[in-house]
């Protein structure tokens, strides 16, 4: 993977080139760089050659291989996204990134699962951010390379094409099991919640959560046919008796809270996949690289964004996301 | 290996949740996660939803994870 985490002169250089790249940097860069062939979202937190780092003033890029051939860049309003698994070529794939909290945010992580064509070509891609001191007064970003247009409400999508007898492929790795809890079950979807059925009994689960001193770092966990997708808890309103989420939760999905991880980089380690060199883009999740402690640290040769929230498919939690690329 | 014809069973038994098959392509188990709730829902949708399992198939079969999965349809 070429990817690395660089400063502006140096990411200037490497925009100038032909190639095809993902780029995330701080707000206070990002708008600094030279047109071309790619997409980019604010965030200061990465995963680099050095391990976690927060920094505001270098810009990470992925250059994508030359067996990527660029298609097209288009915002993507809340409505229009509805369209964006449609829009991937064949034999292809689409790189999203998508700002923050905002209506297309949330209307893609609750309504991604009925757009035309889910899940059909491969997305992949993550959520803005900002530096977690700025929330409240710096808006994540997106940008096309193409144009230097900036949107603070809208989704950048880049499609691709794969050159002949090539492959992409997109992988997560996970580090959280379902628990031996309680199976918990929500009677409508989306990012909050009152009520929740657990064990098939209804309660606020506002009030379960307090009552059974839940500790809200480790997600809620359901089995998609054998992949483990988390639900990350954001908030515990006790006034309100509400629950917030960092992705929806699904009327009709079973969930378990996950278990302990003792050894996050351990655990990290032995999920990750053993041939790393097809991977050609990731992204982490910032729940991880705050919980684990992860300024510092190094999980692995695979560097990428720390991000707001990840993208294969559809919105993931706490969960690292890969995309690999190969020759048939 | 080829894909069972699309108006085979096998389709619409992995989508009501009849057949368990332990897939690898991570589309086929995300899209899973949401189709087997539709026909829970709704077991009317099963066919159309069965097409749906079929073309995700089709379109992705140059993929070494798919190949490997349509290895286990049967």
């Amino acid at each position: 993977m070429q990817s690395k985490l660089m400063n502006l002169e140096e990411a200037k250089k490497v925009l100038s080139g032909s190639g095809v790249y993902m780029v995330a940097a701080d707000n206070k860069v990002i708008n600094q760089l030279p047109k071309g062939n790619w997409i980019g979202g604010t965030i200061p937190y990465f995963m680099a050659s050095e391990g976690g780092v927060i920094d505001q003033n270098r810009v990470f890029i992925t250059e994508l291989p030359s067996s990527v051939q660029f298609k097209d860049i288009r915002f993507c309003d809340e409505g229009s996204i509805a369209s964006v698994y449609q829009k991937i070529p064949q034999n292809g794939l689409g790189m999203i990134i998508i700002p923050a909290l905002t209506s297309t945010h949330l209307s893609f992580a609750v309504n991604a699962r009925n757009y035309k064509e889910f899940a059909q070509r491969p997305l992949v891609g993550w959520i803005a951010g900002a530096h977690l001191n700025e929330l409240s007064t710096v808006k994540p970003k997106v940008i096309n390379g193409l144009t230097g247009e900036v949107s603070e409400s809208k989704a950048i999508v880049m499609n691709l094409a794969l050159a002949a007898n090539y492959y992409c492929d997109v992988g997560i790795v996970n580090i959280f099991d379902q628990g031996s809890g309680d199976t918990l079950e929500f009677p409508e979807s989306g990012f909050e919640a009152s009520h929740v059925l657990v064990n098939g009994k209804q309660e606020n689960f506002a009030d379960y959560v307090v009552k059974n001193k839940i500790n809200i770092k480790l997600p809620l966990v359901a089995d998609y046919a054998g992949a483990k997708i988390n639900v990350s808890f954001q908030n515990i309103d006790e006034k309100a008796r509400k629950v917030s989420f960092y992705a929806p939760v699904f009327q009709g999905v079973s969930y378990r809270q996950a278990g302990n991880v003792a050894d996050y980089i351990g655990r990290f380690s032995n999920e990750l996949p053993k041939d790393s060199s097809q991977i050609a883009f990731s992204c982490n999740c910032i729940l991880n690289f705050l919980y684990s402690e992860l300024e510092g640290k190094k999980t692995s040769t695979i560097t990428g964004p720390i991000t707001f929230g990840e993208i294969a498919y559809q919105l993931l939690n706490q969960t690292m996301v890969y995309l690999t690329i190969g020759k048939s | 290996m080829a894909l069972p014809n699309v108006n085979s069973p096998i389709w619409t038994d992995i989508v009501s949740g009849k057949k368990e098959v332990g897939f690898e392509f991570l589309a086929v188990k995300i899209f899973l996660g949401t189709a087997r709730i539709q026909v829970k829902n709704d077991p009317g949708k099963a066919a159309a939803v069965a097409k749906e399992l079929y073309a995700l198939f089709e379109k992705n079969q140059s993929l070494p994870s798919v190949q490997k999965d349509v290895l286990k349809l049967k």
